[in-house]
């Protein structure tokens, strides 16, 4: 994980409830129910906003934030401190997600394809970018978030994992079962399909072919 | 380079790893260039979004639900994984050998004590109150007379339990989701055989 | 000058004497029986090494050694089954009940022992069915021809070393504990660990059914080159990385999924290996 996204040592910093995360992650494992409601506080947005970027639906990010959550509980145990704690949330969490999209059959979860998931991009497109078009300052969240919506769930999980959560091409790879190469390639195409939505949205024109 | 060239070189440039030529080419041609920009703004953009979204009240009581529900007869054996345990592990060891051993661990004194004792059982609706635990009713039976033997032993016996409880859920999720996995069958077997070596275990030493 | 020095060494030896006094509870004991097929020894002990060896001959041999007086080892003779237990007399310290035992064991002779904690070490037997129960016991067993016999061990935090066996049907659990087995290989060799961790190096010889599973724990097994086998491996949570040449097989169901699950052969993939964790990491490398 890039540095600036996750923090290498539980947070010392004391909750609500007078806990700090070590000593929650401890009173979890023995399993304490304040202790798991104190974690639960402390990564409960990082989950859910996860899980809602990457399937798009609250009622299915509320489901799989549950479902991430109470795994946790059952495997706190096992969490030896090899990694930061809120790493290894992340990727149960990640892991809970990729799950979910398997099952329902969406085969753009797997990145691993000779298949482009977007059969109209036959390859790189003359992109063009003018000065009074630029989407600099002029992306805000609601608009970024309906974007990233819209995107198809391939690109969506391969823009989300990295741009959001910040994961590495090779977590990813290794997440998602496909090469490196791949996860990059599909990352840029994720992003220039942003790019035209945001813009269509700005503008109510698609870019110029 | 021409723009063609460039943006096939995009993602390399983007990710910080690109041959200088390709990092000349925006400086005289504003259409990358603007290119290039949008895709960065919309990079930055994205990472302002983690972890901005707050999940409505009632998932947590959901979780906590869900929690409870699992601390509860969750270790039954259910019929049809029962035949596959059951057949699996006869066929795979050589029944008179392994009733052999039992037998003679009978003999050496290794009783086999029943559960049958005044049951310890929480009142109903006790288990919501308590540290959310993942031992069942007879788990619990199991640890009293560990505890009987040694306090301290108790909590020990309580981790173990929650743990091989915990990998029994797992193995049979794993089974749900992919029946015709070999190896997801054997850690079901496993995990049930794992649960009754620690009630021997336990059980065997009571005695001392 | 002389004679204050012969008084301090005489002041010297006689607190020595009251020392060996005060550990009057001590006591060792032997028992000697001449086994008949089929012949079973059962140990049974609180704290305290217990070590099985080896002996020719068709002479049983058990030495036993209390640490004080609050326990006291009793030995009963039924049939063929020879019982030696550890009866703890009075609540005492670790070092009070504290027992060692020694026992030397003809070939064919069965031996079970279950121990709260002090090791148990196994070495050399022959033909021997062998049951081995530490709680929190380290146990180590080496250099056994099993000759088609089962070892059967289990613990619930004792780690485990296995090493130079053959021939065994084996069944290897702990909870916590680790387990380790070097050329090791039977007809069956099953282990499996709840949390402790896995290591096999070794061959996965005898056209053998191997199996490795745990739940969190890690699976490392390092084998030969010319290992044949038929090799399946799966985490489900944690990854499964493989170093060893393996050609795919034709007919499978199996699905590999990258970084979580592998499976194929070696040579005539003449013995099955099951390496199976559900969030521990799976490592497989030629050694």
């Amino acid at each position: 994980m890039r540095p600036e996204k996750g923090h290498l040592t539980p947070s010392k910093k004391t909750t609500v409830s007078g806990l700090s995360e070590a000593e929650a992650i401890d009173g979890a494992k023995k399993g304490d129910a304040r202790s798991f409601e104190v974690l639960y506080d402390l990564h409960k947005r990082r989950v859910y906003s996860l899980c809602l970027r990457m399937t798009g639906n609250v009622a299915e990010a509320e489901d799989l934030t549950q479902e991430a959550f109470l795994q946790l509980y059952r495997k706190v145990a096992t969490f030896r401190g090899e990694s930061a704690f809120s790493t290894w949330l992340h990727r149960l969490s990640v892991n809970v997600v990729l799950m979910h999209l398997r099952k329902k059959g969406l085969p753009e979860v797997s990145l691993e394809q000779t298949l482009d998931p977007e059969p109209d991009e036959g390859g790189p497109k003359r992109e063009f970018g003018t000065a009074d078009l630029s989407l600099k300052g002029a992306i805000d969240r609601v608009n970024l978030e309906r974007a990233i919506a819209s995107l198809s769930p391939g690109y969506r999980t391969i823009f989300v994992l990295h741009d959001v959560e910040g994961y590495e091409h090779n977590e990813i790879a290794e997440m998602m079962g496909c090469s490196i190469g791949n996860s990059k390639s599909q990352l840029h195409k994720a992003r220039l399909k942003l790019r035209e939505i945001l813009r269509l949205q700005k503008t109510g024109k698609p870019p110029q072919p | 380079m021409n723009c063609m060239e460039f943006q096939n070189a995009l993602p390399d440039l983007l990710d910080g790893g690109a041959a200088p030529e390709v990092e000349e080419h925006p400086k005289s041609c504003t259409a990358c260039a603007g290119l290039v920009a949008d895709l960065k703004e919309i990079s930055a953009q994205a990472r302002l979004l983690a972890a901005s979204e707050e999940p409505g009240e009632h998932v947590w009581a959901r979780i906590m639900e869900s929690v409870e529900s699992d601390a509860l007869g969750h270790t039954e054996v259910p019929a049809p994984l029962r035949a596959l345990w059951w057949g699996a592990g006869q066929s795979r060891w050589a029944i008179p050998v392994w009733a052999a051993s039992v037998a003679a661990l009978l003999l050496l004194g290794f009783e086999f004590n029943t559960l049958r004792q005044a049951p310890a059982t929480p009142p109903e609706g006790v288990a919501v109150v308590q540290p959310a635990a993942l031992v069942d009713n007879d788990d619990l039976q199991l640890l009293s007379v560990v505890e009987k033997r040694s306090p301290a032993k108790r909590a020990r016996y309580k981790a173990h339990l929650e743990a091989v409880n915990a990998s029994i859920r797992d193995a049979k999720r794993s089974v749900e989701e992919d029946p015709a996995n070999e190896l997801a069958q054997e850690r079901l077997i496993q995990a049930y055989d794992q649960k009754s070596a620690l009630y021997e275990m336990a059980m065997t030493r009571s005695m001392q | 000058m002389a004679s204050g020095k012969q008084s301090r060494k005489l002041a010297w030896l006689l607190l020595a004497g009251c020392a060996g006094l005060a550990l009057a509870g001590e006591k060792t004991k032997e028992f000697k029986y001449t086994a008949a097929p089929g012949a079973w020894v059962s140990v049974v002990n609180n704290v305290g090494p217990v070590t099985v060896r080896y002996a020719s001959g068709r002479q049983i041999l058990i030495k036993s050694k209390t640490g004080s007086d609050k326990v006291e080892v009793a030995a009963e003779q039924k049939g063929n089954r020879f019982e030696i237990r550890t009866h703890i007399l009075q609540p005492g310290s670790e070092d009070e009940r504290r027992v060692e035992y020694e026992i030397f064991l003809p070939a064919k002779v069965g031996i079970a022992v279950r121990a709260d904690s002090g090791p148990i070490r196994v070495k050399g037997l022959r033909g021997s069915e062998i049951i081995l129960e530490g709680e929190a016991s380290p146990v180590e067993v080496h250099e056994i021809e099993a000759a088609g016999q089962h070892l059967h061990v289990r613990t619930v935090s004792g780690n485990i070393a296995l090493g130079k066996i053959s021939s065994a049907h084996m069944e290897v659990r702990s909870f916590t504990g680790g387990v380790s087995l070097e050329n090791v290989s039977g007809p069956k060799v099953q282990v499996t660990t709840t949390q402790g961790d896995i290591r096999y190096n070794g061959e996965f010889g005898s056209n053998g059914e191997y199996s490795l599973i745990s739940h969190s724990g890690n699976i490392d097994v390092a084998l030969p080159e010319g290992a044949s086998v038929d090799m399946m491996a799966e985490s489900v949570q944690g990854s499964a990385d493989n170093d060893f040449p393996l050609q795919r097989k034709q007919h499978s169901s199996f699905l590999p999924h990258k970084g979580r699950s592998f499976s194929g052969t070696s040579h005539s993939g003449s013995s099955s290996v099951q390496l199976s964790s559900f969030s521990g990491k799976i490592r497989v490398k030629k050694r």
